[in-house]
């Protein structure tokens, strides 16, 4: 299945994305465009469940290649190759989409994405601003309410470590964990014979989330080693680092039961969503030696079919979301004036079509533009859909208004 | 930056029929003030407008929960094991009994049988049945009626919920091997749970007593 956007869509993905570039840039990260193909075992080889729902096929070669499965082993790559020229710490930022097997109807969906890399950083405010920008760009995008997730894949880890059960066993334990699922955790545990003080600290996990502060204190009550404290401190840290970013305490949630379903996170995880829909908007973490490359990396991906969705089922408005700074109509009689002010207001940075027709109240034709300029002998009449305001101004009058007092707004 | 707060109804999705005329008597029994018969409504609300209910078709339940159309869901074990959803499957509320069966004529025996040929409503569970077997077989999908499967010469056998039995009775099937038990579930969608934790907490503690008490 395709990408499947209306025009509507489209234009909203591209501005989240422009958003996502600038933001990116802001913040010191390297645009880069990730490879589309890569190799089936250099992934599984280090995570074997990885690519279960990717797209695969067989190269002339006789090696198994899959198709816009992971950028971040892509970027990984780069950031190793680049470490041995001497680099420090390495930012990247990429825009790409990815091929997965919808396995409830075996049909292949290709979901869009923006993503940020940091390698050669083993610090949690690489991890803070990573989630920092991802915010930012959502709420640029007119999505508010948002929620951030911290968890740390750790705490549940060490507590497997300690057990003495089954890989498979330990799976089933983390899907449960991961899915809140008390009934089945509890008899599953109490089918392995770990000691008790083991089995109560699995059936608190999956409620071991809530607001900062109370959830922390509850995790350190039960962190049974000290390898869990260190675990707990760095969530703490994560969270000290954004309220200092300027993000508000209740929109920070604490989750201990976040698990490592792939064996990929290796620490820090985090979510981000918004309380007005139930999708999960970007997701990230922290995953040092990645593929084995040895590098201490951290990242986040931002979804934007989801965010697409949110924008679009909510019906957001936004003043980010005008494709044309200038919309002219004018009469034949004033294509000269008219193309002479489009190129003149082009000039200047904006986005203008022109078209020769004097009937600019059809919503179709304007919708999309923050102001709609009439030309009508010599004369302009301009109507100004974001301020909801219409004027009338001679040609010399209005490029003096426009030089003095616009800015453009649209996709740029 | 903004602050996160709710102050809707909780929103439920509940499979319409049995599992929604028992889950409505909990209920109202805990104190909600909901109509006797919601009738053909597909949506109520109770008086004081803390719980705002959907009545859907089973199949759907999952999928309302994980898109966040509603908060939480009441739905059988059987739906949210067909597919791969991604919720919270939070309490089992010992309501919906049954059990996931393969019946067959009287005188079947599946060790003796090379490649079987199963027809259910659930492919994915009769697959996994098979998987756990190791048999060789194929799963013959149908929405319903399943039962003329083995009649009519489609399958060898089916695999289905069963509560009674009276319906594979009156098809002269009977059940060969109850595969696991089914019983309805509280599921949540995974954000839900966490910005409307406090109303969905105090809604499964409402109705975990009640049942409880039922039982």
């Amino acid at each position: 299945m395709p990408i499947s956007f209306s025009i509507d869509a489209f234009r909203r993905v591209e501005t989240i994305t422009e958003i996502f570039r600038t933001e990116s840039k802001l913040h010191g990260y390297t645009s880069i465009i990730p490879g589309s193909v890569t190799s089936y075992q250099e992934i599984t080889s280090y995570y074997p469940d990885a690519l279960r729902r990717s797209v695969k096929y067989t190269g002339p070669d006789g090696n198994i290649y899959t198709v816009k499965s992971d950028p971040t082993h892509f970027v990984t790559r780069l950031a190793s190759q680049n470490k041995r020229t001497g680099s420090l710490v390495q930012k990247y930022a990429y825009s790409t989409s990815k091929l997965n097997w919808r396995t409830n109807n075996g049909h292949t969906v290709e979901n869009l994405q923006c993503g940020l890399e940091v390698y050669d950083s083993d610090t949690v405010l690489s991890e803070a601003e990573t989630i920092r920008v991802a915010c930012r760009v959502l709420e640029k995008s007119g999505i508010g309410k948002i929620v951030i997730d911290l968890g740390n894949t750790k705490f549940t880890e060490i507590l497997l470590e300690s057990c003495m059960i089954e890989d498979n066993t330990k799976m089933k334990i983390r899907n449960l964990i991961d899915s809140k699922n008390l009934p089945e955790l509890q008899s599953l545990i109490e089918s392995t014979n770990m000691p008790d003080e083991t089995k109560s600290a699995f059936m608190i996990l999956p409620q071991l989330f809530g607001p900062p502060k109370a959830t922390i204190e509850r995790a350190k009550q039960i962190a049974l080693s000290e390898a869990a404290q260190a675990a707990i401190q760095r969530v703490e840290v994560l969270y000290e680092s954004l309220i200092d970013y300027g993000f508000d305490k209740s929109m920070i949630r604490i989750d201990f039961s976040f698990t490592n379903t792939y064996s990929y996170y290796t620490s820090s995880i985090y979510k981000v969503y918004t309380a007005d829909s139930g999708q999960v908007l970007a997701a990230g973490g922290r995953y040092d030696n990645a593929f084995g490359y040895g590098l201490a990396a951290c990242g986040i991906a931002l979804y934007l079919n989801e965010i697409n969705e949110v924008i679009e089922m909510k019906q957001l408005k936004n003043s980010n979301f005008y494709t044309k700074d200038f919309a002219i109509y004018y009469a034949k009689e004033d294509r000269k004036n008219a193309f002479k002010l489009s190129d003149l207001l082009r000039e200047m940075g904006y986005i203008v079509t022109a078209d020769e027709q004097l009937d600019f109240s059809t919503k179709s034709a304007a919708s999309d533009a923050e102001e709609v300029v009439r030309i009508s002998k010599g004369q302009l009449e301009i109507m100004n859909q974001r301020m909801n305001t219409f004027s009338k101004s001679s040609f010399e009058q209005f490029i003096r208004k426009v030089e003095d007092q616009y800015v453009p707004s649209s996709i740029h | 930056m903004s602050q996160v707060q709710s102050t809707n109804p909780l929103k439920i999705a509940v499979a319409k029929g049995r599992v929604a005329k028992q889950t409505m008597k909990a209920l109202c029994k805990a104190g909600y003030t909901l109509p006797d018969d919601p009738g053909r409504s597909l949506r109520i609300m109770d008086e004081d407008k803390t719980i705002d209910m959907l009545f859907v078709k089973s199949a759907d339940v999952p999928t309302y929960v994980e898109l966040g159309v509603v908060d939480i869901g009441i739905v059988g074990k059987d739906v949210i094991d067909e597919k791969t959803y991604q919720i919270y499957e939070l309490m089992d509320l010992q309501i919906g009994k049954c059990d996931l069966c393969l019946a067959a004529y009287e005188e079947f025996d599946y060790n003796k049988i090379s490649f079987l040929k199963i027809a259910s409503k659930y492919p994915v569970q009769s697959y996994a049945f098979l998987e756990s077997k190791g048999i060789q077989g194929q799963v013959i999908p149908l929405e319903g009626s399943v039962e003329l499967g083995p009649i009519v010469g489609l399958s060898d056998c089916i695999i289905d919920i069963v509560e009674t039995g009276r319906t594979l009775e009156e098809n002269n099937l009977k059940v060969i091997e109850s595969i696991k038990p089914i019983s309805s579930r509280l599921i949540a969608n995974k954000i839900r749970y966490k910005t409307n934790t406090d109303l969905i907490l105090e809604f499964m503690n409402t109705l975990k007593l009640q049942l409880s008490l039922e039982v």
